[in-house]
């Protein structure tokens, strides 16, 4: 994946986010972008060195562990003073939030309701089975109706976003370099990448 | 992380079977549907799997040992009556942990701690805690009174980040606020925390 790196003044965006850089828990567009900060800014480099001892500190510490047989015994004695649960139709319920879910994020019902999507939130917001190979920024003024004629001018569907670092995941017809270009000329454009080429996680 | 992995171990083992996130996750969810439906059984093996996370959890973001049980059987007596109302849209950890953190925050209410902006509060100086106590390096010790300071909610930001490596759109949904809140939070933490750093300053911008 090619990602232009942040602007000299992107310091921001990257020290509020390395905590969940460092935990692994950030898509796929906000950590390679981050990679790609780091790599051209020893400041940032810095602060991540001391953040991964901030999370050392935070997991060496002890914890006071309580005794889960007590617990029990005593979440056993709360129960036995309430009157016993009526089982309720709850496949029913479930099964309904299950297809309420399924039609707002535009896939097929799921057949088994256990095997719920957990994808990330970004993944959900697109149509099932496109997957995205570009990643588009917009200037912070544009407007919806320009971001609206800039995904209808280059036959791009938006895949989801805005992430944290206001990228949109988009799906173009053909993702090469003469696509890029011309979105890049488009009003409001400020990033293009292919999320095909180069091997970023 | 030693303890967090004993912790995935042990939730593991008591559940059995697939240990892939994705097998745990099924399982958990058929646990709750059997909850739902009146199970007791199920809401003691859910118990025992979740204990030693939400000991850990409710611990520091309460900073308050002696409300841990307490907290923590409240949560689950809301597992208990609302299990029917788990919409599984999101994963069960999630609404688990945001029983917890309602509860946690109840507790605290309910102790009536003074917050950290109160001028003059009456609590007990830092290091008097169990938590002090338990602490195995001095280090360890400034980093308890560091987190004293701050309040419960950045409390919990920073244990569900560090220890139970949680992003930051799920500790938004625990929490029940936009994730610039949690971002927010999470900054402020770290720059008081960084100051106990060897050579670390509160400034970072």
């Amino acid at each position: 994946m090619k990602v232009v790196p942040l602007d000299p003044g992107g310091h921001a965006d990257v020290l509020v986010l390395l905590p969940w850089y460092l935990g692994g828990s950030l898509d796929a567009v906000e950590r390679a972008q981050i990679d790609a900060h780091l790599a051209g800014c020893a400041r940032c480099r810095a602060a991540l060195a001391e953040e991964r001892q901030l999370a050392a500190l935070q997991a060496e510490s002890a914890s006071p562990t309580g005794n889960v047989n007590q617990g029990l015994a005593a979440l056993r004695q709360q129960l036995a003073a309430n009157p016993p649960r009526r089982p309720q139709a709850t496949r029913g319920r479930w099964a309904a939030w299950g297809s309420l879910a399924a039609v707002l994020a535009g896939v097929a019902v799921l057949p088994v309701l256990w095997q719920h999507e957990t994808e990330p939130s970004y993944r959900g917001l697109g149509s099932a089975g496109v997957a995205a190979n570009a990643v588009v920024k917009f200037r912070a003024d544009t407007t919806e109706a320009q971001i609206r004629a800039a995904l209808s001018d280059s036959g791009a569907k938006l895949v989801g976003g805005p992430t944290a670092t206001q990228l949109y995941l988009l799906a173009l017809p053909v993702a090469n370099a003469e696509a890029l270009a011309r979105l890049r000329q488009l009003p409001g454009v400020t990033l293009a990448e292919s999320l095909d080429a180069g091997g970023a996680p | 992380m030693s303890l967090l992995d004993s912790v995935a171990r042990q939730a593991r083992s008591l559940l059995g079977g697939d240990t892939s996130p994705d097998g745990l996750e099924a399982r958990e969810r058929r646990l709750v549907a059997r909850i739902a439906a009146g199970e007791q059984r199920a809401l003691e093996d859910l118990y025992r799997a979740y204990h030693p996370r939400l000991q850990r959890f409710l611990g520091r973001m309460t900073h308050q040992p002696g409300l841990v049980d307490e907290a923590l059987n409240d949560t689950f007596l809301v597992v208990w009556h609302r299990a029917d109302s788990y919409n599984g849209l999101s994963k069960v950890s999630t609404w688990i942990f945001g029983i917890a953190y309602r509860k946690g925050l109840k507790a605290l209410q309910r102790f009536d701690e003074p917050q950290p902006d109160d001028a003059h509060d009456t609590r007990a100086e830092p290091g008097d805690g169990p938590e002090q106590q338990l602490a195995s390096s001095q280090l360890q010790r400034d980093l308890q009174r560091a987190l004293a300071e701050l309040s419960p909610e950045h409390r919990a930001v920073v244990d569900l980040t560090y220890f139970h490596g949680l992003g930051y759109r799920e500790i938004a949904d625990i929490a029940d606020c936009p994730v610039d809140t949690v971002k927010t939070r999470m900054f402020y933490a770290r720059r008081r925390l960084r100051a106990l750093l060897p050579g670390g300053k509160e400034d970072w911008l």
